[in-house]
């Protein structure tokens, strides 16, 4: 008898944490998808059962081969399918004659490729209305979890994504590769990454409504190039509205409707222009760029919102103290002057010639004492002077001083965004400690500015 | 009588598309959004000659303004010689507005049925700013989305201007968003253009109104 079809959020879940993943299209050629996808699944030290199909070799890398899926003995969860485009339905035929959850179709070679692709991606459509599994693809760079090791891709750009809480899906595999690696930069982990290809089956709309309902997630990154269910998109993003932080790079064409009969409705809105108020009411970021969308998703995964746009800015040096304080005073919030009580209390723990008033400017006094952090990030966010506070290092060696704000950002509910300029080679300590709790770092005060923003809007007040 | 769907769905029938201001005001109307009172007894007129065939009827020299009582039904049928299959509208100068707003309706490609909601009047050319929602908007965020706009302070006493009937345009705003929504699978446009909000307390009324109908070739 055939299987009923599974849902989108089952087969997710299924993918989320698989017992097996079989590489259909396995190759011992490293130059090939095949193998490149077989060894990352390998290296990523996942802990289920992986099974090679391959129907000419004996083993790859290691892996001894089955010429096919239904000839493998035990049940398979998901099928990774590097064929050619031309074998992808005589494969999946075979899928659905197993227990398979998940078909991640890597294959490219369809809507992407002239017209036999079209009528290939037709059949395929076709075909997945009533296959009992659902699929990632075709033509995506597959999936990964971190949280269970699970990198079910080719792309290198996903290589030591640790887990977190933020998720991301994307139309464009390179895009969603890009934007893993600069957010494994800023130290934020992922919950898991889809990249969803030509969408005939699974749509990120779907993926979108998966990390909605998963616990693990507070954040969702989305390059969407169209949205294909438009309804369920507005559905879970009003559902989330408030509650989980959805980013959106989204393109527009800039253009005014075509209109018949001129009227100014079209011409003073365009596609462009719709997006942006249609996000606006849905409480989503938009990104202009995959960069953008990587700094907001960073300071929307603290999990904390805004109940107003006064900034406190912490800074040991005064220069980035000026630069952070002018980018938030002409972004559209308020550095307000500190009052006499708070400016006495902060003076009392620094040298005569710190400035008090906010910004604030530690000084070199802050490197002799990484608690000092933590005191100053206590006073400022105490009461209502502040709705965020913005702490500005250079560098330093303690892993000390990471601690100590991360201690001060988690005993608040306000969001302390942590700018530390110095990279890795110079700070190693502290940036690794950072990363260890997925607390996100900035590495200028602009793009900790493009985060706070983001938590305004996602706040509903920008 | 018939419902306003039903009205819709016989003009969409007949072939129509435009619907002109007369025609869609009325409709508008009984949909619960105000406009000018309709040959009024005393006070200044406009007069308008309208017809699906010139939805831009001031390029076609088809509107007087400021016309008395008295001189209005022989301007309507001056008007009528230009456009003989037209109708003559005589409705009140609305002469104390505050500042003028212009609300559209349409489909989007991607989202559906859309608002438009941007500075009206002559300032449209002037002032680029239009703020886009989804239609329908309830009164919290129709008001939200008013309110994020720079131009909502010319209802708020601009230069000792007296204040706008802000609440008045929210309530219009929601009722055409509303009015839209139901009927989307008809109506491929709306815009009320100008709005014109009156001093605090006296309302807002829709000064202009199109509607396009959906053609019903295209639309099935």
């Amino acid at each position: 008898m055939r299987r009923l079809r599974i849902s989108g959020r089952q087969a997710l879940d299924a993918a989320a944490a698989p017992q097996s993943v079989a590489v259909i299209g396995a190759s011992s050629n490293p130059l090939k998808l095949g193998h490149l996808v077989l060894k990352t699944l390998i290296n990523s030290g996942y802990p289920g059962r992986i099974y090679a199909i391959n129907p000419t070799a004996t083993s790859v890398l290691g892996v001894v081969t089955h010429p096919s899926l239904v000839s493998v003995d035990g049940p398979v969860d998901v099928a990774v399918v590097i064929v050619p485009a031309s074998q992808l339905m005589a494969t999946l035929q075979e899928c659905a004659a197993t227990q398979v959850s998940l078909v991640v179709a890597i294959t490219s070679g369809f809507a992407e490729a002239g017209n036999d692709g079209q009528q290939l991606q037709q059949e395929l459509e076709a075909f997945l209305k009533t296959a009992p599994f659902r699929l990632l693809g075709p033509n995506c760079e597959g999936y990964v979890v971190p949280a269970s090791n699970t990198f079910v891709t080719f792309s290198m750009m996903t290589h030591g994504l640790r887990p977190g809480p933020v998720g991301i899906v994307g139309q464009s595999g390179a895009i969603t590769g890009t934007v893993a690696y600069r957010l494994r930069k800023t130290g934020v982990g992922i919950r898991a990454l889809f990249s969803t290809g030509n969408e005939t089956d699974l749509t990120a709309v779907e993926a979108l409504e998966w990390f909605a309902d998963d616990v693990e997630t507070n954040t969702v990154i989305c390059y969407l190039e169209q949205i294909r269910e438009p309804d369920r998109f507005i559905a879970v993003a009003r559902r989330l509205r408030g509650l989980k932080a959805i980013v959106v790079q989204m393109p527009g064409k800039g253009e005014a409707t075509v209109d018949s009969v001129g009227t100014h409705t079209g011409a003073i809105a365009g596609d462009d222009r719709v997006i942006d108020g249609v996000f606006e009411e849905l409480q989503i970021v938009r990104a202009r760029d995959h960069s953008t969308a990587v700094d907001a998703a960073a300071a929307l995964s603290l999990g904390r919102r805004l109940k107003g746009l006064k900034v406190g800015i912490l800074s040991v040096a005064g220069g980035l103290a000026v630069e952070a304080s002018d980018l938030f005073e002409g972004g559209g919030f308020q550095v307000p002057r500190f009052g006499d009580l708070l400016q006495q209390r902060i003076r009392s723990s620094l040298p005569y010639f710190a400035a008090v008033r906010n910004p604030v400017d530690l000084t070199g006094a802050a490197f002799s004492s990484p608690a000092l952090f933590r005191e100053l990030i206590e006073l400022v966010v105490e009461g209502t002077t502040v709705d965020a506070v913005v702490v500005i290092v250079t560098f330093s060696q303690q892993a000390a001083f990471a601690d100590e704000i991360m201690r001060a950002a988690r005993a608040t509910d306000k969001p302390v965004l942590v700018v530390w300029t110095a990279p890795e080679s110079i700070s190693p300590a502290p940036l690794a400690a950072f990363a260890r709790e997925s607390f996100p770092i900035f590495d200028a005060p602009l793009r900790a500015f493009t985060g706070l923003c983001a938590i305004a809007r996602f706040s509903g007040l920008m | 009588m018939s419902t306003i769907a039903q009205d819709l769905a016989r003009w969409a029938r007949a072939g129509r598309t435009v619907v002109h201001e007369a025609d869609a005001k009325a409709l508008l109307t009984r949909a619960g959004i105000p406009v000018p009172l309709r040959n009024p007894l005393s006070g200044a007129c406009a007069v308008k000659l309208c017809s699906d065939r010139h939805p831009h009827k001031t390029e076609h020299g088809l509107v007087k303004l400021n016309v008395s009582v008295s001189e209005a039904p022989q301007i309507g049928s001056e008007l009528g010689e230009i456009v003989p299959d037209g109708i003559v509208l005589i409705e009140a100068m609305v002469d104390d507005g505050v500042a003028e707003w212009i609300i559209g309706c349409r489909h989007d490609p991607t989202f559906g049925p859309i608002v438009v909601i941007g500075v009206g009047g002559i300032l449209v050319e002037l002032v680029d700013e239009a703020t886009a929602r989804l239609a329908p908007l309830d009164h919290e965020m129709a008001r939200r989305a008013i309110e994020s706009q720079r131009a909502v302070g010319l209802l708020r006493g601009l230069r000792g201007k007296r204040l706008g009937d802000l609440t008045a345009l929210v309530d219009l705003v929601t009722t055409v968003s509303q009015f839209f929504a139901e009927h989307a699978a008809v109506i491929e446009q709306i815009e009320i253009n100008p709005v014109i909000v009156r001093p605090d307390g006296l309302g807002a009324v829709a000064a202009d109104a199109l509607i396009v109908l959906r053609s019903t070739l295209t639309h099935g």
